[in-house]
């Protein structure tokens, strides 16, 4: 079947995203992806939740892309998914960094509480 | 049906209900901003009290394309979509236009919403007349003002004439005819019919004739050349073909420039007026609309009949097109014609 052009519930619903997925289904008669995004971002949200270790930068740039998606044609569309996508990486690249930084701080600390172990042992 | 229930949670309660309760006989549906709502039933009209806002109109729009503009932008673009049930929404507002054709729609301003509905037992009074010796139909062209019934007639005769074995193809672009959904007729076209939709005519009956061996195409509102040229091209291959085309009368087909290329294509014209459904006149047109475009047709400033046009069913006092919306004077001009072929005609009355 072809898939091209689908509305955006059924883009969602199959995009093999469970996130997504929620927001697709949510989607229905007076619901809007924005109004379905607001429903199912609360729950997932809550401490464990699918998008839970998500900073407020990022939600933010999830809540303006639901705020516009299916809103206009389809250039003002793939203006936006580029856009946020631009964004989204600029994101990863940031927690990337973050993360070596992190890891190297723990692999510092546990360095020297491994020595300062050995020390209080010995 | 599909869009009578979507909508009734999309509309003010007051309308809503008014649909609700004419769901068996409404045809159309206007929605103005700021006008009361229209409800145009087979037994009548009915006018909201209350006008509609115009973030309503946006709501109800936004909701019925699914809020998925990007899907609809093309069929927008053309003034109307069509909803999954083959209810078409025509919209009219702001278009946006670039100096050579039109990009987008801006602004939504009043939406028309026509309600598909199979009407079994409608083509049984054209039936008889449209069938030759061998059992298939003449190419046959009907013919009438918006909103008295086309659609539903070529899509019971796609229906009829595919139970009666032949093999059937509709060039369904603007998605009335079959609605299909993901591929799949929604509505009954019967079980030998295939259907090329959401594309031009001119583009899928190429397209029908090589890949589907088509006894029968069926396409709806003709409405330029290249469709003409498409369907001439089917006949050209031995393919019968019904179709539709916007005219008040046969006298305004035959002016239509865009159709030119249809001289010669269809054997009969079925004409509708009077009311929806109701079969104003049948008419052998091949020849009578090759004498107008040659100039040899009487009435209307052109030279004498060389030839008399023959009717399958007569008039009662003058042209039919006179029965729905058309020009007078086109009406005339045809009663004139047939008053040149001797008349004899039957009326049917549906």
């Amino acid at each position: 079947m072809l898939k091209l052009l689908e509305p955006v519930a059924a883009a969602l619903s199959g995009s093999g995203c469970d996130i997504l997925a929620a927001v697709g289904r949510a989607m229905g008669p007076g619901e809007a992806a924005a109004s379905a995004w607001g429903k199912v971002s609360q729950g997932a949200g809550r401490r464990g939740g699918a998008i839970d270790a998500l900073d407020a930068a990022d939600r933010r740039t999830l809540d303006q892309l639901f705020s516009q998606l299916g809103e206009t044609g389809r250039e003002r569309q793939e203006l936006l998914l580029s856009a946020v996508l631009n964004t989204l990486e600029r994101s990863l690249d940031q927690a990337r960094t973050n993360a070596r930084s992190a890891e190297r701080l723990y692999l510092s600390l546990g360095l020297l509480l491994g020595l300062m172990l050995a020390l209080i042992v010995i | 049906m599909e869009s009578i229930a979507r909508l009734r949670g999309l509309l003010p309660a007051e309308v809503g209900e008014a649909l609700a309760a004419r769901a068996g006989d409404v045809r159309e549906l206007r929605l103005r901003a700021g006008r009361p709502v229209q409800l145009r039933c087979a037994s009548g009209e009915w006018l909201s009290r209350a006008p509609l806002k115009a973030d309503e109109l946006d709501r109800i729009l936004d909701a019925l394309m699914d809020y998925s503009w990007y899907a609809r932008e093309a069929e927008l673009r053309e003034g109307f979509f069509t909803l999954s049930d083959g209810c078409r929404v025509g919209v009219c507002g702001r278009l946006v236009w670039d100096g050579e054709r039109v990009t987008g729609m801006a602004e939504a301003g009043s939406l028309c919403l026509r309600f598909a509905r199979a009407v079994p037992g409608c083509a049984d009074v054209v039936w008889p007349r449209l069938l030759d010796r061998d059992g298939l139909p003449f190419s046959t062209l009907i013919l009438s003002p918006p909103g008295l019934g086309k659609t539903t007639l070529l899509r019971e005769l796609a229906r009829r004439l595919s139970e009666e074995g032949r093999n059937v193809c509709i060039a369904d672009e603007r998605h009335e005819l079959a609605a299909c959904h993901r591929g799949v007729p929604t509505l009954d076209v019967g079980p030998r019919t295939d259907v090329m939709d959401g594309c031009p005519k001119a583009a899928a009956i190429p397209r029908m004739l090589r890949a589907a061996a088509p006894e029968v195409i069926i396409a709806d509102e003709i409405g330029g050349a290249a469709d003409a040229a498409a369907l001439a091209e089917a006949v050209r291959c031995g393919v019968r073909v019904i179709a539709s085309a916007h005219a008040g009368g046969f006298r305004q087909l035959y002016r239509r420039e865009g159709l030119a290329g249809l001289d010669g294509v269809f054997e009969l014209g079925a004409l509708l007026g009077g009311a929806p459904g109701h079969i104003a006149e049948i008419r052998k047109i091949g020849e009578e609309w090759h004498a107008f475009r040659t100039g040899n047709l009487r009435g209307g400033g052109v030279r004498a009949v060389r030839k008399r046009p023959v009717r399958l069913c007569p008039a009662q006092g003058g042209d039919a097109g006179g029965a729905g919306r058309g020009d007078q004077g086109a009406a005339d001009a045809d009663a004139q014609a047939a008053g040149a072929g001797g008349g004899g005609a039957v009326r049917l009355g549906v």
